[in-house]
């Protein structure tokens, strides 16, 4: 079940009525039966998958507890983390790492195998690699000593499967949410509100903003030589806006749901386009994902205390992972190995060169966000061979775009054409009009305000300060938008297939 | 604040948004008719005034998908459809066609939906609804033109305009991405049992392993263009219909529709490509090509499935199934796409076809002579502005085939 889907606006109302009318001792056992149906809903097999997931690493961990003598605590460890991973591995991994070999051509034609490969080459688990993180994290805790394993595996197994971070995190840690779920808590009204407008604002984002972008720059990448340089350099613009508010928007229905429980999970992102250099930008996106990294192999292979060299290799191990993690595609690890590269270059030489000038802020943020743009190509990109024609495309390296980059400077009529010309399920039938389609750019450029112009505190706190008049016209506003104006396309969300 | 009074604070507060929320979607509901939905039905369903103009205004509705309108630009000198045909026939009706490449039994029934319930705002007494047998396959069902199909007929609907709107936006229809159909597809083709007791010949237990032994069987003296034609007659007909089959529903809910709605409704069979289907998985003996069955007598139980249920249906079926123009020996030069099994016909098999329909419907018989008055006048009618030669043929696949059953045989 999505957020973005009806159905998930009738489930949670009826979720949470059931579970504020339960005797408070087994509300968590609704919460559980509840998010492996909100799991489930896609395949049934995907939540057994994740209980058997749980189950292994609740397992694993209280031997890791358990266990006196320290090679039997990381034999346990490393028993948890290679299933995790095996598992992880085969859903998501196993047809990319077979191609096109007898291998994956045999197990194809058997009968007990084909269903893995077919699932791992159109339908991956949804959010497999984030529940995956979260219980690894859970497992490295306990044999760290940060945390004391849970003794009833059925409560684990809520930890795993929470539904509102369960797909596409943020990725909790097992001391902060654990806890939370198990509290005595009455309803209140506070939350209530906060946890509704987080809802509303999140709703925003996606359908409003993220959606009729994602029509925009699917058209392009399903043709992009049809385009002229100006187009691509739009498409690829607007992709960073649509994956950043998909994405943003995601996190915060998550919050918000979860808020209506009286749960408050992790902030996902902070304002990530004011960030003035590459570090800083990974402090702001995905917060989960990059602490993760931080902890569990930034640290552990050295972290910033053992030299420049040391550094360059866990920064570009980090990057190397979490690009991997994001997709099994060459494309998605050329994405976190430019990132790297682009981490490095900023830390040790851009930083270091421009040290005496004095370079204005905005410039110093446009410059990191024009890096995160331009690596997001390879995030959009179905192949190597199509990222590298944007790239020439984008730069004009072989002088083919030239002329067109002349004649046509970002109109809306080349999107028009491509509508008519590609198949619909490409890009909704919107882009026929998209030059009277103001709202797209209106949405956008309200979100934009929202989220970064008003600076202190995030807009959903900044709405409720607001004069209840003009904090209503706000919400039916964003109402407006979703019900009347949200893309006609189903875009699951972007981090979803991860 | 004690719990009770929190609780009752929270109930209040609920209420009066809710009472709020509703008022204003109410007065969105409004606005939205009056000033976005035109807009909206243009970007989004298209087609919708036309269905409803032909309800309102057509005696006979014409439903069907791209064999009405599939005019072979290599060999036609006539470029009517099916339907255009059918009105030369029958000149005083009034005949509306609603086709559409990829358009299917499940789509029709939503399009029902758009027929005034008052009798008087509506002309419509007779719904003409050509049935494909293929449509009724993983291929079509699992269709990556799926959720946009049913993203269009999502305004196919008495249902308040905003509502409709409001589905679309939170994709509360099958939006089913189309990876996830092709994963569909192919779990079909790999786990549906394509083989009964009563086909003889037959070796593969579902398409899939058919599929995997022609690659075998095939290997590299077999042009590319005939592996994968074989390899799409495999994937468009090897299945076997029965009750469960989201089509047969379908067109079961079409007949009930229309039965309470008290339409005259007629099914007419499409004919597939049956020569080149039997002719594919043929053999070749003593300077003979001995036709092949493995294909056609599943084509042919899908047939037979087909009239059993219409028969207990109680709806009139017009059989096309085995037209003498386009399934008899060498007729699939008669279909426009030569390399892929497609319901694409040349003028003459769209007129054949919309003969039968029209005899059925005037009552008479096909072969009569007073039927044959009506062709001649159609004729004359056809040669005022044409100059139609019915003699021409697509030359492409013919030889090749032959060529290939000897190569494999020899």
């Amino acid at each position: 079940m999505l957020f973005n889907a009806l159905e998930f606006w009738i489930f949670l109302p009826v979720v949470w009525l059931l579970y504020f009318s339960l005797p408070g001792k087994i509300r968590w056992v609704w919460l559980l039966c509840a998010s492996y149906f909100f799991y489930g809903f896609w395949k049934i097999e995907f939540a057994g998958l994740m209980l058997i997931t749980s189950i292994m690493d609740w397992y694993s961990a209280k031997r890791v507890y358990a266990s006196e003598k320290i090679i039997w605590k990381r034999f346990w460890m490393w028993f948890a983390i290679s299933t995790d991973l095996f598992i992880l591995f085969i859903f998501k991994y196993f047809d990319f790492a077979l191609g096109k070999s007898d291998l994956a051509y045999s197990l194809y034609h058997n009968n007990s195998t084909a269903w893995i490969i077919e699932l791992g080459k159109y339908t991956i688990p949804a959010g497999i690699s984030f529940y995956t993180f979260q219980s690894i994290s859970y497992v490295v805790d306990v044999y760290r000593g940060d945390e004391v394993p849970e003794k009833n595996p059925i409560k684990f197994m809520l930890f795993v499967s929470f539904f509102p971070q369960l797909v596409a995190g943020p990725i909790e840690r097992f001391g902060r949410l654990h806890q939370q779920l198990f509290q005595k808590y009455s309803p209140k009204l506070e939350d209530l509100k906060n946890g509704g407008r987080l809802l509303l604002y999140g709703l925003f984002l996606k359908v409003a903003v993220a959606d009729n972008l994602a029509g925009i720059v699917d058209t392009f990448y399903a043709n992009p030589d049809n385009y002229s340089i100006s187009s691509a350099w739009l498409a690829t613009l607007l992709f960073t806006f649509q994956v950043y508010y998909d994405f943003f928007g995601y996190s915060l229905l998550a919050q918000g749901a979860a808020l209506l429980f009286g749960i408050k999970l992790m902030d996902n992102f902070n304002k990530p386009f004011i960030a003035q250099s590459v570090p800083e930008f990974w402090h702001r996106w995905h917060i989960s994902l990059s602490t993760w990294f931080r902890d569990y192999i930034f640290i552990p292979v050295g972290g910033n205390k053992k030299g420049t060299t040391r550094l360059a290799f866990g920064v570009i191990l980090v990057f190397f992972t979490s690009g991997l993690w994001h997709g099994a595609n060459s494309t998605m690890i050329y994405f976190g190995l430019s990132q790297g590269v682009l981490y490095l270059f900023d830390r040790f030489i851009l930083k270091k060169t421009f040290a005496n000038f004095k370079i204005g802020i905005f410039f110093r943020q446009l410059k990191t966000g024009f890096f995160f743009m331009m690596t997001l190509v390879f995030f959009r990109s179905q192949s190597i061979d199509q990222s590298t024609g944007i790239y020439s495309m984008l730069f004009d390296i072989n002088g083919k775009h030239a002329k067109t980059a002349s004649e046509t400077i970002v109109t809306t009529y080349n999107f028009d054409e491509a509508g008519k010309a590609i198949s619909s399920n490409y890009g909704p039938k919107v882009l026929e009009n998209l030059s009277a389609e103001f709202a797209i750019w209106l949405f956008l450029l309200i979100g934009f305000l929202l989220d970064h112009l008003i600076m202190k505190s995030r807009a959903d706190s900044w709405f409720a300060s607001l004069p209840v008049l003009i904090r209503w016209v706000i919400y039916l506003f964003m109402l407006v938008a979703v019900l009347l104006f949200g893309g006609a396309v189903n875009h699951p969300f972007v981090y979803f297939q991860f | 604040m004690s719990r009770n009074n929190e609780i009752q604070n929270i109930l209040k507060w609920f209420v009066s948004r809710l009472i709020i929320i509703a008022a204003f979607l109410f007065l969105l509901n409004f606005i939205y008719s009056r000033y976005f939905f035109d807009a909206d039905i243009k970007k989004f369903s298209r087609v919708k005034p036309n269905i409803e103009d032909a309800f309102k205004n057509a005696e006979i509705v014409y439903l069907g998908e791209s064999s009405n309108t599939s005019f072979n630009p290599w060999t036609d000198t006539l470029s009517q459809s099916i339907s255009d045909f059918i009105q030369l026939y029958l000149p005083d009706s009034s005949i509306t066609a609603i086709t559409h490449e990829g358009y299917h039994p499940g789509l029709f029934r939503q399009m029902l939906n758009l027929i005034p319930s008052d009798k008087s705002k509506r002309k419509v007494k007779t719904i003409i609804l050509g049935v494909n047998m293929r449509t009724c396959g993983p291929s079509a069902i699992f269709s990556g033109n799926e959720a946009s199909n049913q993203r269009e007929a999502l305004f196919y609907s008495q249902r308040p305009p905003l509502l409709s709107r409001i589905f679309m936006g939170l994709h509360f229809y099958d939006s089913r991405v189309e990876s996830e159909r092709t994963r569909m597809k192919f779990q079909w083709w790999r786990t549906q049992p394509i083989n009964k007791e009563s086909f003889s010949n037959l070796k593969y237990n579902t398409a899939f392993e058919w599929i995997t032994e022609l690659d075998k069987l095939y290997g590299d003296s077999i042009p590319e263009e005939i592996k994968y034609m074989a390899s799409a007659y495999v994937k468009e007909f090897a299945f076997v219909l029965d009750e469960n089959n989201q089509r047969i529903q379908d067109l079961k809910s079409i007949v009930d529709y229309c039965n309470q709605k008290n339409l005259k409704l007629l099914f007419h069979i499409l004919p597939p490509n049956r020569f080149h289907a039997s002719m594919l998985f043929s053999y070749y003996e003593e300077g003979l090509i001995k036709m092949g069955n493995s294909l056609t007598q599943i084509m042919d139980y899908n047939y037979q499935f087909l009239m059993k249920e219409f028969t207990k249906w109680g709806v009139p079926v017009i059989d096309n199934y085995k037209l003498e123009s386009a399934s008899g020996e060498n007729k699939g030069a008669r279909f426009t796409d030569q390399w892929y099994p497609t319901e694409h016909y040349d003028a003459v098999i769209r007129r054949d076809i919309a003969e039968s329909i029209s005899a059925f419907l005037l009552g008479v018989d096909k072969e009569s002579s007073e039927f044959f008055l009506k062709k001649k006048n159609v004729d004359f009618k056809l040669k005022q502005n044409n100059f139609p030669n019915w003699e021409i043929e697509m030359p492409l696949s013919h030889d090749n085939i032959y060529q290939w059953v000897r190569a494999l045989t020899n």
